[in-house]
């Protein structure tokens, strides 16, 4: 009986091919756009370690200018200082914490022949690697007393390392970074985070880092700092001990918290903290700590940094909408001219509910061909956005289709179709047959 | 005939009855309340064109809100000589490196270089998406938080190399520059202005009353030694010329060159330059060299994208909608087909047929743009909140109203003459 049914639908779809083909292309563009704007968002957006998702947590402290309070209260300056990332790495031993930034460092090879590059690394502690589910390939990361003693080492990126020792383990081998002599203790696997969430001070996309450093030997050297930087109150000095004392933010620091208790715990430090830094004459502002989960975490960045790309998709939602609202007024306008065949086949002895069945199953073809239409037209768009921003970094796996999006796109693509057409069928079903069949 | 003649003669003895009479008629002859009482009987197909049509007025008004927010300083013109500034990107290695001997001997080897008009070094490259910035004051007592602007370290070149004129006071000299390292830091005692930061600061006087000034960076007090018109800031957004430099240089172990050439010859003197600094010295690396002009272009994209998408969306939104239009017009007269032949067999005109259909589409289109204003101001609020933009202005709703309602008719036109065309006979046919 399906076969059936799906024969009259491409029948009756041929038959108006008009009014079909721009039903098909109303649905298809609306749901290509929706498409395109949803997989870019989604890439942009989503949380790529949902493992992690309430265990880590990004961790804020309100240490601004008690003269300049921002309106919104939900606006804590998204970094912390020196000072507070250090005395808490230190007070809360019972908790895995992990401090970091971005840095740049010129990288020698031992071939004269090779020109010395800048790299782009990132300055941060051991723990970093278990809590972000960081690959190893070789090695693994430097160790706590290795931190401590300011051994001069670092994890090199799977890429870093192919170009400088061939695709081997160099574990234990010399690498220079400015100037001076570092041994490799861990290669990372390929490793590209999207969007990058333990440091989006650059945007969500971020190429991933070419090397990792241990935290205090990367400040006692003085790495070039490479990322955000925001101080309130002015420095006197230019020395480096003077900048680390200051009340600049520069630094991301996150916790994993497992149980209620531990969140609580560690709360609780913060508060006491605070509150004995308040006494010590910082903290003017009124308490303000946050410590969001890395799903609480990703949602405000993304409403704050990139509220472009929410409106996009807004539009493209919007304008879906539209499409589906004209696709009513097609069927409608398709259906007046059915009513003859429509009064016949009931006086034949179709039941309403045969007739509205069939007309849904011709409505969710129509939905399926502009799935695929729409399909087409994401594609296309995704790869005019790829060719104008062709310098940003990533912008090949933000602009991939995520397979999920193209499944959700096209069952919504039929929905839509299918809800388009409630009102329409229930006006065919309730066509007047004996005024239609003698008007005849 | 006899209506005019009962009109005139009621129209002497009281006017005020006869003048509302008047309305009555001329709008029962324009047929509003046949129109609406059919309108009644197809609400689902007027809904939805009404929506549709107040969806595209919301959308199309915001999407201009946000296009010429973002697109204007994109397409206004930098004030610098873009296409003919080369900036380098450097970075010494390990403690061989001497910064300021390098420095000092690489901006010689640049500006002895053929082609080449102006050299400095500087800290941060305007439009290029990164730099620094700090908040200005004219009184360090003050509590709020002063103007915002964007600060560039610069030799007495820096004029000549970015193509920016001086409007008022002088330029810095040779012996105004303080050179700082690593190590230390001393601030230069004086400052150039651009004319927007100037305004900004002292928004009550002339740029050459600003000359002599004190302004404050902290607690750093800074003459304000000249003015000068334009200076980008590295970030494209409002205030983009909201900046100030200072006479200082830093010895430091990454620094930046900004090199500008003759007209024309930028592309040609990259290779020359890279090459040339490479061999003066084996300790530094060239990071980066580029044209500003690419630079700026690459530091856009990301905008430049959105608002093509919105545009494209835009477009597609009143597309979309023009059928929705016609299609509905189209159905209406299908349906209507033989009230259409009575009426033009009881002495209906075929202008009165064509002005009944673009009546009823004005009705529908003034249903939309009501409930699309409403729903625009919602948006719109909704956007100024998340990108902290301005509203709207009631203009661009009163413009987009206008054109809807243009649109409306021009999609109604034809279908509504056509329309006019179906014969009286139609009446009296039975199919």
């Amino acid at each position: 009986m399906i076969l059936y049914y799906l024969r009259i639908a491409a029948i009756s779809i041929k038959e108006n091919p008009v009014l079909s083909g721009l039903m098909v292309l109303a649905i298809g563009a609306g749901i290509g756009m929706l498409m395109t704007m949803s997989a870019i968002a989604y890439s942009m957006f989503k949380n790529p370690i949902p493992e992690k998702a309430d265990v880590l947590h990004r961790v804020l402290l309100d240490a601004g200018d008690p003269q300049n309070p921002p309106q919104d209260p939900d606006d804590v300056p998204f970094q912390v200082t020196y000072t507070d990332a250090t005395n808490l790495m230190r007070l809360g031993t019972e908790f895995r914490q992990s401090i970091g930034h971005g840095v740049s460092a010129t990288i020698e090879s031992d071939d004269p022949e090779v020109y010395p590059t800048l790299e782009l690394g990132r300055s941060t502690v051991s723990d970093f690697f278990t809590m972000f589910n960081a690959p190893f390939k070789y090695g693994g990361p430097w160790s706590r007393e290795s931190a401590v003693a300011h051994d001069q080492v670092v994890v090199l990126s799977n890429e870093l390392n192919k170009r400088h020792f061939g695709d081997v383990d160099s574990v234990g081998q010399i690498i220079v970074l400015n100037g001076l002599p570092v041994t490799v203790v861990g290669v990372m696997d390929e490793w590209e985070m999207i969007p990058r969430v333990y440091d989006m001070t650059s945007g969500p996309i971020s190429s991933p880092e070419m090397f990792f450093v241990p935290f205090g030997w990367a400040t006692e050297v003085e790495l070039a700092r490479s990322g955000n930087t925001n101080c309130w109150k002015p420095i006197d000095g230019n020395s480096r001990d003077e900048f680390l004392n200051s009340e600049c933010v520069w630094l991301q620091l996150w916790v994993e918290l497992t149980t209620t208790e531990e969140f609580e715990a560690y709360e609780q430090l913060l508060t006491n903290y605070t509150m004995d830094q308040k006494e010590l004459g910082r903290f003017g502002r009124p308490l303000n700590n946050r410590v969001y989960t890395l799903d609480e975490w990703l949602t405000q960045r993304s409403r704050s940094s990139n509220a472009g790309v929410y409106i996009l998709w807004a539009a493209t939602a919007m304008f879906f909408v539209v499409c589906l609202l004209n696709s009513v007024g097609l069927l409608l306008a398709k259906i007046y001219g059915k009513t003859l065949s429509i009064s016949i086949r009931r006086a034949l002895g179709a039941t309403k509910i045969d007739l509205a069945f069939q007309f849904f199953l011709e409505s969710a073809l129509v939905g399926i061909l502009g799935g695929v239409l729409g399909l087409g037209i994401a594609y296309g768009g995704m790869g005019a956005i790829r060719k104008v921003m062709s310098s940003e970094p990533l912008i090949e796996q933000l602009t991939e289709l995520d397979f999920q999006i193209v499944l959700i796109g096209i069952v919504v693509s039929i929905l839509g179709s299918i809800l388009a057409g409630l009102y329409p069928i229930w006006r065919a079903c309730q066509t007047n047959i004996s005024t239609q069949l003698k008007s005849n | 005939m006899v209506d005019v003649g009962r009109t005139v003669q009621a129209h002497t003895l009281e006017p005020v009855a006869a003048s509302s009479n008047l309305l009555r008629r001329y709008l029962s002859r324009m047929e509003l309340g046949p129109i609406v009482k059919g309108m009644r009987g197809a609400k689902v197909g007027v809904t939805m064109v009404s929506l549709q049509i107040a969806f595209t007025l919301a959308a199309v008004v915001n999407c201009y809100a946000i296009v010429s927010v973002v697109l204007t300083p994109i397409l206004r013109d930098p004030g610098i000589d873009v296409e003919n500034i080369i900036h380098v990107s450097n970075n010494g290695i390990g403690q061989r490196f001497n910064p300021r001997n390098t420095i000092e001997e690489d901006l010689r080897y640049l500006s002895s270089l053929p082609g080449v008009r102006a050299v400095t070094q500087i800290q941060a490259i305007p439009l290029s998406g990164s730099g620094w910035s700090t908040n200005l004051k004219t009184d360090p007592d003050e509590t709020d938080t002063g103007i915002n602007g964007a600060v560039y370290h610069v030799n007495e070149n820096a004029l000549d190399t970015f193509g920016v004129e001086l409007i008022a006071g002088e330029n810095f000299t040779f012996d105004d520059i303080i050179w700082n390292d690593q190590q230390s830091t001393i601030n230069p005692a004086s400052t150039l202005l651009t004319e927007q930061m100037a305004e900004a600061l002292f928004p009550d006087l002339e740029p050459s009353e600003v000359v002599g000034k004190s302004v404050y960076s902290g607690n750093i007090l800074l003459r304000v030694k000249g003015i000068i018109d334009m200076f980008p800031r590295p970030w494209n957004n409002e205030y983009m010329h909201r900046s100030y430099l200072l006479p200082r240089q830093n010895a430091w172990h990454n620094y930046l060159y900004v090199v500008r050439t003759e007209p024309g010859l930028s592309e040609q003197l990259i290779p020359v330059i890279e090459a040339g600094l490479v061999d003066s010295n084996r300790d530094r690396i060239i990071r980066n060299i580029a044209i500003l002009k690419e630079t700026a272009r690459r530091s856009n994209a990301g905008n430049l994208t959105a608002c093509l998408i919105l545009i494209i969306v835009s477009i597609s939104f009143v597309f979309v909608t023009t059928l929705g239009i016609i299609g509905l017009v189209n159905l209406n007269i299908k349906q209507r087909t033989k009230q259409i032949g009575i009426r033009r067999a009881l002495g209906a005109r075929k202008g009165d047929i064509t002005r009944f259909f673009l009546l009823e589409s004005s009705i529908i289109c003034v249903i939309g743009i009501v409930a699309g204003c409403g729903l625009g101001v919602l948006i719109n609020m909704v956007i100024v909140n998340e990108m902290g933009m301005d509203t709207l202005a009631w203009w661009v709703f009163g413009v987009g109203a206008l054109f809807m309602v243009v649109l409306t008719l021009a999609a109604s036109v034809a279908p509504a003459i056509r329309a006019s065309m179906i014969p009286p006979a139609s009446a009296t046919r039975t199919v």
